[in-house]
């Protein structure tokens, strides 16, 4: 499969999903580069699995087009399912199947031809951190094993594309973090990965890419550093002082691209702004001028989780206030 | 080309197909397994036993013949272990793989939907077919001692595994299309009630083609002379040869036909949902053709016993009761047509959803309208083109075959004749816009409360008052009294009797009641239909 290099890898054209009266995908646009590892996030019926599932093939959408590595899934399904792998959020697995079994069931379903088929099994077994449980019945594994399982299911394959929806859930934290490192791992073998989450903080450690879904529509997309820049253009930083609060409040609410300040505890300030790194040194040097006792300053990084619980605040609040 | 072609003949492999060997390690581990087989062994032996020996020692037959009578027997346990066992395990298995989402795994892998399809047809019930292994040799023994003829016996397997298919894939097709997954048992309970119990009921009116549906034409049609079942009283000249329009067929052949003409409609369906699990069961041109093939399977069935070459088992002398027979016979033709109809109609008309959705595609894609094979298009007219396939059969049965003292003709009874067209035309028309305004359930209502409760107010009526003209014409709201009405009419059935007798002076009142009402019942859901989609079409503008 060879894709031209300004082809996205995954590419949807006004995709829209309906389930009887509920729109679940409203006219989504999206294209995810080769290689990126794109986070999908956004509040529960945003429209996330839904989209994950006509990606997959599983749903058939209202209207729109979707392209996997070039191929159009509608016209070629199955070309999209040999190198595509999708794990759901609930994954499940053949209880009374022992996990090599479940795994060489689908490597012989991907047609892996069966001399080399042990080998293959094995290695997405050793990814998934399952060699152990090579011969434990699935249904006796744990959650989290269940669902390094079923990820080790989508590798067997060697896909270029992987779908994951919310991996991590039910997992306890070491086994969070195992994922994440997997994830990396495969990341960094080249693969492109769209993967769902409500563990934002941990998103945004390997997410190249986010887009935030909200009652079905995609409200933005892109690179991390930009999506934050664009939904909170407001800086925010952070001053530790001994003393003086209100004086050192009132000397930097002068500022011209500061917009508001708010008192943090007894003695500091979080200061939210607009402007350059000028702006910053600019601010300090004032700060230092006015002989305020400041101990620190910095500025505080805006992170995934800080812009969707802000769109989460602005959807409660627009919410309250309607009629 | 070739790769598709390549792809299509390795679905057949099925010993190598993976979801074969995944049901073998579920189903096939030695602790089930053993206990399994065990169990069918030694129920096998007792029965083998118990029949051969209480024959041969208490001097009932000679070990020839105690032989042949015990295959009988043996061959009850095999079909009970395949047919009722294996039906059982295949649409549990796919229904649980269905609930627990493991089967969207499986759309997701590349292999065809026909390997798929083999896959899961084979491995599901493998165990049972293990277990009907364990059986064979008694069979084998039966066959030699009692000196069976191999090539009767080989041909009667081949029937009895397309039958086992038959049933196999009847608990798939539950499986796959049942909407709530924890109701496909029961579906599929239903099904073979209806498949291979009640509709092979009708084969005694001369519908013979549904008996066929079951293994027991062909188990008559082979074993009859090597268990010697006529020199024991049995009735079993009808399974001699089996008729179908001027051809003579042998029934094992009628019964393979039949079969894997069902087997292979099953298949395109389990194939439709195994490519997309929202489509329709059938597509609508789909639709057309079996019903078109169910129509042409009537008319031949029906054929040799309107010619005369064979007589219906109830025929009796004199034109008269000829009459009341054929009459008999048209109304079982319409209750047959009418339910596959039915049946079609609702599975190819888009719910109001589905429906909206297409309007909402034609309108994003620039369409005027949705392609009319849609499964979104509206369906009306592939349901009205339904009705005219029925009607097309109803008039080859009339004009090509039936004697002319039999029937009033057009000249004679053009109004009967019409008002039998509008009757399968509204009636169609009213299943449809029933289930595209309100679905299944509304369907069932309508049939519950406008088609069944003035039946039973009628027979109310009839059974407490003896009140029958009132009782008849609160039943012409019913398509079963309705046709009943004109089959009595065109057959001008003068000596019908009791309680029918007191209404053949009013069958055209009747008649003409019953189209009204069934026109002013379907125009007034059309209207709801037409504000409904209209509905739909400013909703969506307005978005």
């Amino acid at each position: 499969m060879s894709l031209r290099d300004d082809e996205p890898m995954i590419r949807t054209v006004d995709l829209r999903v309906d389930y009887g009266d509920m729109t679940a995908v409203r006219d989504v646009s999206l294209e995810i580069a080769a290689g990126q590892v794109y986070g999908l996030i956004g509040p529960n019926g945003a429209g996330k699995t839904s989209t994950m599932n006509v990606l997959a093939t599983l749903v058939e959408p209202t209207y729109g087009e979707v392209h996997i590595a070039g191929i159009d899934a509608a016209e070629e399904p199955r070309a999209v399912h040999r190198i595509l792998g999708y794990m759901p959020d609930w994954a499940p697995v053949y209880a009374n199947l022992r996990a090599w079994e479940f795994l060489d069931l689908f490597a012989a379903a991907h047609a892996i031809p069966s001399h080399r088929r042990r080998a293959v099994v094995d290695d997405a077994l050793e990814a998934a951190h399952l060699t152990a449980e090579r011969d434990r019945l699935a249904g006796a594994l744990s959650r989290g094993m269940k669902q390094r399982l079923v990820l080790a299911k989508c590798l067997l394959h060697d896909p270029q594309v992987l779908i994951l929806d919310e991996p991590a859930s039910g997992l306890d934290p070491a086994a969070r973090v195992e994922l994440r490192d997997l994830v990396r791992d495969l990341a960094g073998r080249g693969k492109t990965v769209m993967i769902s989450s409500h563990i934002l903080t941990e998103l945004q450690s390997f997410c190249t890419a986010i887009g935030i879904m909200e009652q079905g529509r995609l409200v933005v997309s892109g690179a991390i550093d930009e999506v934050i820049a664009e939904l909170t253009p407001e800086r925010c930083l952070i001053v530790e002082l001994l003393g003086q609060q209100d004086r050192a409040r009132r000397v930097v609410e002068e500022l011209d691209a500061v917009r508001r300040v708010e008192l943090r505890g007894d003695r500091d300030l979080a200061v939210i702004f607009e402007g350059a790194d000028e702006d910053l040194v600019l601010m300090l040097a004032t700060m230092v001028r006015a002989s305020l006792p400041v101990k620190s300053f910095h500025e505080h990084e805006r992170n995934v989780e800080d812009v969707f619980m802000q769109r989460a605040a602005a959807r409660k609040t627009s919410g309250e206030s309607d009629p | 080309m070739t790769t598709r072609v390549a792809e299509l003949l390795g679905g057949w492999n099925v010993l190598r197909n993976p979801l074969l060997v995944k049901s073998v390690r579920q189903r096939l581990r030695v602790r089930d397994l053993v206990a399994w087989c065990a169990v069918t062994v030694l129920v096998t032996t007792l029965v083998f036993v118990g029949t051969y020996f209480t024959a041969t020692e208490r001097n009932l037959a000679d070990p020839t013949a105690a032989a042949r009578a015990a295959f009988v027997p043996i061959m009850f346990i095999q079909g009970f272990i395949l047919i009722f066992l294996g039906t059982g395990s295949v649409a549990s298995g796919i229904t649980v793989e269905r609930m627990d989402g493991t089967l969207d795994y499986h759309r997701m892998t590349p292999m065809s939907p026909t390997a798929k399809i083999l896959g899961y047809l084979f491995g599901l019930p493998v165990r049972e077919y293990v277990m009907f292994l364990t059986t064979v040799p008694f069979v084998v023994i039966c066959v030699v001692k009692g000196g069976l003829g191999v090539l009767r016996v080989a041909e009667l397997y081949l029937v009895f595994f397309v039958s086992t298919w038959l049933y196999h894939m009847t608990g798939m097709v539950a499986g796959m299309i049942a909407r709530r997954p924890r109701r496909a048992g029961w579906f599929a309970r239903l099904m073979v009630i209806a498949l291979y119990l009640l509709f092979p009921r009708f084969a005694s009116f001369g519908f013979t083609f549904l008996g066929h549906l079951t293994f027991l034409p062909a188990w008559y049609a082979i074993m009859a002379g090597e268990l010697q079942l006529a020199a024991r009283g049995a009735d079993l000249a009808r399974y001699d040869t089996v008729r179908f329009f001027t051809v003579a067929l042998r029934p094992t052949l009628y019964s393979l036909l039949v079969q894997g003409g069902l087997l292979v409609c099953f298949f395109s369906i389990v194939r439709r949902k195994w490519l997309q699990a929202t489509s329709h069961a059938f597509s609508k041109g789909g639709a057309l053709v079996f019903h078109g093939a169910v129509q042409v399977l009537v008319l031949g069935s029906l054929w040799p016993f309107l010619t005369g070459q064979r007589t219906i088992a109830f025929v009796a002398d004199g034109v008269v009761q000829l009459r009341h027979q054929w009459a008999g016979v048209f109304y079982c033709f319409f209750f047959i047509s009418g339910l596959s109809g039915l049946a079609l109609i609702h599975s190819i008309t888009p719910s109001r959803h589905a429906f909206g959705r297409g309007l909402r595609r034609a309108r994003k894609l620039g369409w005027r309208r949705v392609r009319w094979s849609a499964d979104e298009a509206g369906g009306l007219f592939s349901a009205l083109v339904l009705g005219v396939i029925t009607l097309g059969s109803y008039l080859a049965l009339v004009y090509l075959g039936l004697p002319d003292d039999h029937l009033r003709r057009w000249n004679f009874c053009a109004t009967g004749h019409l008002a039998l067209v509008a009757l399968v035309l509204t009636t169609h028309h009213l299943v449809h816009v029933s289930s595209a305004l309100w679905g299944t359930r509304g369907l069932m209502a309508v049939i519950g409360l406008v088609w069944l409760f003035p039946l039973a107010v009628a027979l109310i009526l009839v059974s407490a008052w003896s009140a029958v003209v009132p009782a008849s014409y609160v039943a012409t709201f019913s398509p079963a009294a309705t046709y009943l009405y004109a089959v009595l009419y065109l057959f001008d059935l003068t000596t019908t009797p009791e309680p029918f007798a007191q209404v053949t002076g009013q069958l055209g009142p009747l008649l003409m009641v019953s189209v009204i009402l069934n026109v002013a019942i379907g125009l007034v859901l059309q209207v709801l239909l037409v504000r409904q989609r209209q509905r739909l079409r400013r909703l969506q503008r307005a978005a």
